[in-house]
C-alpha cells in the first residue's frame, strides 16, 4: 500500500483558514444581537415565512414541471464493468449483510466487489479474507474512509465505481437502474440513489426515516432536475472512475468527503444525476448522542466545504446551482442556528432573572422561566398564517416523499412526523449552532 | 416558457397577499373582541360613578349605595384583571393593527377609573371588603420578572377572593399613570403597592406579599 502512495495523485486540500471562519462567526453573532435587540421576533418570523414560501414554491414548480416524472436512463450499447467499493472499519455486525445484498444485485454486465479494510481492530479482516467472490484490500492502520475509497479506486477494474458504505444494503435492481443514468449525458460523473433507513427500530430512527424520505426523496429528486445536487451521499453513490481520478479522488482530510467531491464535480462542470426508481437501505444512529456526533460531522463538514468553495456561491457562472441551490442550502442551516441562538438567549434571560434577583425564591423564579417559554403560544398569532402556508407546501412535499419511498402513510407515522416537525428542528438547530461555534473556535474534530 | 423563479415569485406574492388579508381579518376580529370587553368595563364604571353622584346629590342613605356598589364591583374588577392578560397577548398576536395604542390607552383609563371608584367608595362607606394591590410593570421591553410577578399575583388572587389587582405599565407617557408612579416613587419594575400603604420593589414571592396583606387587614 505504501508503495502505491506515490502514484496516486492526492487531492490538494486547504483547510479553511481561521480568519474566514472568524468573519463568518462574527457575522452570525452580530446578526443574533441585532435581531435580538432591534427587530421584533414577529417581523423576523414573517420575513422568514415569506422566504420559505418562495423557496418551497420554486421547488413545487420544478416538481410539477418535470421533476415528478420517472425517467429511466437509456440502455447502454455495452454494459460497463462496475466495481463496488466497500470501505470497512470495524463493521463486523453489518458488512456481511452488505456484501450479500451487493452480490445479489442483478446486472446485465460484469461487476465485482472490492472490500477495503481500513485497519479494523475487531477481527473482521480475517473473517473477510475467507469470503469467496470478493477482493479484499487491507490497510495496517486506520487512515479514514476517504483514503480507503481512493485506495479502492486505484485498484478498481470497472469503468464505473459504486461506493457503498459497509452498513448499507442496496436493492437488487440498484446497479442496473443507476448505471443507465450515466448514459443520459456524457458529462454525468455521478449518480446518486434514493437512500432510506434500514428497519427503523425506535422513534429516533423513525424520525430519521421520514427525514431521509423528504431530503433524499423529494428534495434530491427536484434539485437533481436542475443539476443542483451538492452532496453525493456516502451510503451509496456511483461514479465514473476516470472522472473521479481526473479530479484527484476524494479529499482525505475532509469531514464530509461526499459533499466535497460533489462540489468539486459541480465546480468543474460535471453533472450529478439522481435515480429514484430503486432504493438503498442504510443503518442510522439509534441514540441521540450518536446522532449528535454524526450531524456535528455533517454540519461542520458543511461549513468547511462552503468556505472551501465559497467562489461558487452567488456565482452566475454556475447558474441555478450557484445562484439558488447553494445559497438556500447555506441559508437554511444558518437560519436554524440563528433561531436556536435567539431561543437560547431568551431562555438565558429568563434563567438570569431566576438566578440573580431572586435566588431564595425557587417557585417565583421558575415561573419566570416558564412564562418566558410559553409567552409565544398562549394565543394564536396572526403571523403564523404565513407559516401555515409554507407548512402546507411542506406537507405536499411530504406526501410526494411517501410516494417516492413507496410507503402508504399509516398511523405509526404520526408520532415520528409530529416529532420531526416540532421537536427535531430544535435538535438540528442546536447541532448547527454548536458546529458553527466549534468551527469558529477551531475545536479539533475527533472521529 | 416563464422561468420557474418568476413563477415562484408570483405564487409567493399571491400567497403573501392572501396571508396578509387573512391576518388583517384576524387582527380585526381580535381588536373588536377586546374593544367590546373594554366598553363593558367602561360602562360599568360609568354607571357606578353616576350612582355615586346620585347618592351624593339626592342625599340618599349611604347604606343602599354601599351594598349595591360592592355587588357591582365584584363582577367588574375580576373582569378588568382578566382583560389585562388579554391586552398583553393581544399585542403579541396582532400584526397589522395600528389602533393598538388607542385601545391600550382606553384600557388604562378604564382601569384607572375603576381603581379611583373603588377608593372613593371605600372612603364614602368608611370600609371596604377589598384589599388593593397596584402592580407596576414594563411593556416597552421584555420583562420576565414582571411575567413571573404576574404568575405570583394570579395565584394570590385565587387565595384571596377579595383581592383586587390593578396593573399599570411604568414606562409610558400617560399622565394619569405618571401621577401614580410619582406618588409611590416607582423607579424599578416590578413594583407593588399594597393598599396605598406599602411599596414593595422588585420581584416578590407569595409569602412576602401575604405578610403585607395581613399587616393591612390587622
Amino acid at each position: 500500500m505504501e508503495k502505491n502512495e506515490g502514484r496516486h495523485k492526492r487531492s490538494t486540500i486547504s483547510i479553511p483558514q481561521r480568519r474566514e471562519l472568524a468573519i463568518v462567526g462574527m457575522v452570525v453573532v452580530a446578526l443574533c444581537v441585532f435581531i435580538f435587540l432591534f427587530i421584533s421576533y414577529k417581523l423576523i418570523f414573517l420575513a422568514y415565512s415569506v422566504l420559505s414560501i418562495f423557496i418551497f414554491s420554486f421547488y413545487l414548480i420544478l416538481w410539477t414541471e418535470g421533476a415528478n416524472t420517472e425517467k429511466p436512463g437509456p440502455t447502454p450499447k455495452k454494459w460497463p464493468h462496475v466495481t463496488i467499493i466497500i470501505p470497512s472499519f470495524n463493521a463486523k455486525s453489518t458488512i456481511f449483510d452488505c456484501i450479500r445484498s451487493c452480490q445479489r444485485m442483478k446486472y446485465p454486465g460484469k461487476f465485482d466487489i472490492l472490500v477495503v479494510d481500513d485497519g479494523s481492530t475487531d477481527g473482521s479482516a480475517s473473517l473477510l479474507e475467507r469470503l469467496p467472490g470478493i477482493t479484499l484490500l487491507k490497510s495496517k492502520v486506520q487512515r479514514g474512509k476517504a483514503h480507503a475509497l481512493n485506495f479502492g479506486i486505484m485498484h478498481a477494474k470497472g469503468e464505473i465505481v459504486a461506493c457503498v458504505d459497509s452498513d448499507t444494503y442496496p436493492s437488487e435492481d440498484a446497479l442496473e437502474k443507476a448505471v443507465k443514468h450515466f448514459y443520459e449525458d456524457e458529462r454525468v460523473a455521478s449518480v446518486v440513489v434514493f437512500i432510506s433507513v434500514n428497519k427503523p427500530k425506535n422513534l429516533l430512527q423513525r424520525i430519521q426515516e421520514i427525514e431521509y424520505w423528504i431530503s433524499f426523496g423529494f428534495f434530491f429528486k427536484t434539485i437533481a432536475s436542475i443539476d443542483g445536487l451538492y452532496v453525493t451521499p456516502g451510503p451509496t453513490t456511483f461514479y465514473r472512475k476516470d472522472i473521479l481520478q481526473k479530479l484527484g479522488g476524494f479529499d482525505e482530510q475532509n469531514l464530509t468527503e461526499d459533499m466535497e467531491i460533489a462540489l468539486r464535480m459541480q465546480k468543474f462542470g460535471y453533472k450529478i444525476r439522481a435515480c429514484h426508481e430503486t432504493m438503498v437501505l442504510t443503518e442510522v444512529p439509534d441514540t441521540l448522542p450518536k446522532l449528535f456526533r454524526q450531524r456535528l460531522r455533517w454540519y461542520r463538514g458543511g461549513v468547511m466545504n462552503i468556505l472551501k468553495y465559497i467562489d461558487l456561491f452567488f456565482n452566475p457562472k454556475y447558474g441555478d446551482f450557484g445562484l439558488f441551490i447553494l445559497p438556500t442550502a447555506l441559508g437554511s442551516g444558518f437560519f436554524a442556528a440563528l433561531f436556536m441562538a435567539w431561543t437560547f438567549m431568551s431562555w438565558g434571560k429568563g434563567l438570569l432573572s431566576w438566578i440573580l434577583p431572586f435566588g431564595q425564591n425557587f417557585s417565583a423564579g421558575l415561573g419566570a422561566t416558564a412564562a418566558g417559554l410559553g409567552s409565544g403560544i398562549i394565543m394564536f398569532q396572526s403571523a403564523w398564517i404565513l407559516g401555515l402556508f409554507s407548512l402546507s407546501l411542506w406537507g405536499y412535499f411530504l406526501i410526494k416523499s411517501f410516494e417516492i419511498s413507496r410507503t402508504q402513510p399509516k398511523w405509526r407515522h404520526v408520532l415520528p412526523l409530529f416529532c420531526l416537525l416540532w421537536v427535531y428542528p430544535f435538535f438540528i438547530g442546536f447541532v448547527f449552532l454548536v458546529s458553527y461555534i466549534y468551527e469558529l473556535f477551531g475545536v479539533k474534530y475527533s472521529w | 416558457m416563464a422561468s420557474p423563479y418568476l413563477k415562484a415569485a408570483l405564487f409567493t406574492l399571491s400567497l403573501t397577499l392572501l396571508g396578509f388579508f387573512l391576518i388583517s381579518q384576524l387582527d380585526a376580529m381580535r381588536s373588536k373582541e377586546i374593544r367590546d370587553s373594554i366598553d363593558e368595563i367602561v360602562n360599568l364604571a360609568e354607571s357606578e360613578r353616576l350612582l355615586f353622584m346620585y347618592s351624593q346629590t339626592m342625599d340618599n342613605s349611604s347604606k343602599d349605595l354601599c351594598s349595591y356598589s360592592s355587588k357591582v364591583a365584584e363582577r367588574r374588577a375580576a373582569k378588568a384583571y382578566e382583560l389585562m392578560l388579554k391586552v398583553q397577548s393581544y399585542e403579541q398576536s396582532s400584526v397589522l393593527d395600528s389602533e393598538y395604542y388607542k385601545i391600550k390607552e382606553k384600557y388604562y383609563l378604564a382601569n384607572m377609573g375603576l381603581y379611583l371608584n373603588m377608593q372613593a367608595m371605600k372612603k364614602f362607606c368608611g370600609h371596604s371588603p377589598y384589599r388593593f394591590i397596584l402592580f407596576f410593570y414594563k411593556i416597552k421591553e421584555d420583562c420576565p420578572e414582571c411575567r413571573a410577578q404576574g404568575l405570583v399575583l394570579d395565584s394570590l388572587r385565587k387565595k384571596y377572593p377579595n383581592l383586587r389587582i390593578f396593573a399599570f405599565p411604568a414606562d409610558t407617557d400617560y399622565e394619569f399613570i405618571n401621577v401614580l408612579t410619582s406618588r409611590y416613587n416607582i423607579e424599578t419594575v416590578p413594583s407593588l403597592v399594597v393598599d396605598d400603604q406599602f411599596v414593595l420593589r422588585g420581584l416578590q414571592d407569595e409569602a412576602a406579599i401575604d405578610k403585607y396583606l395581613r399587616a393591612v387587614s390587622g
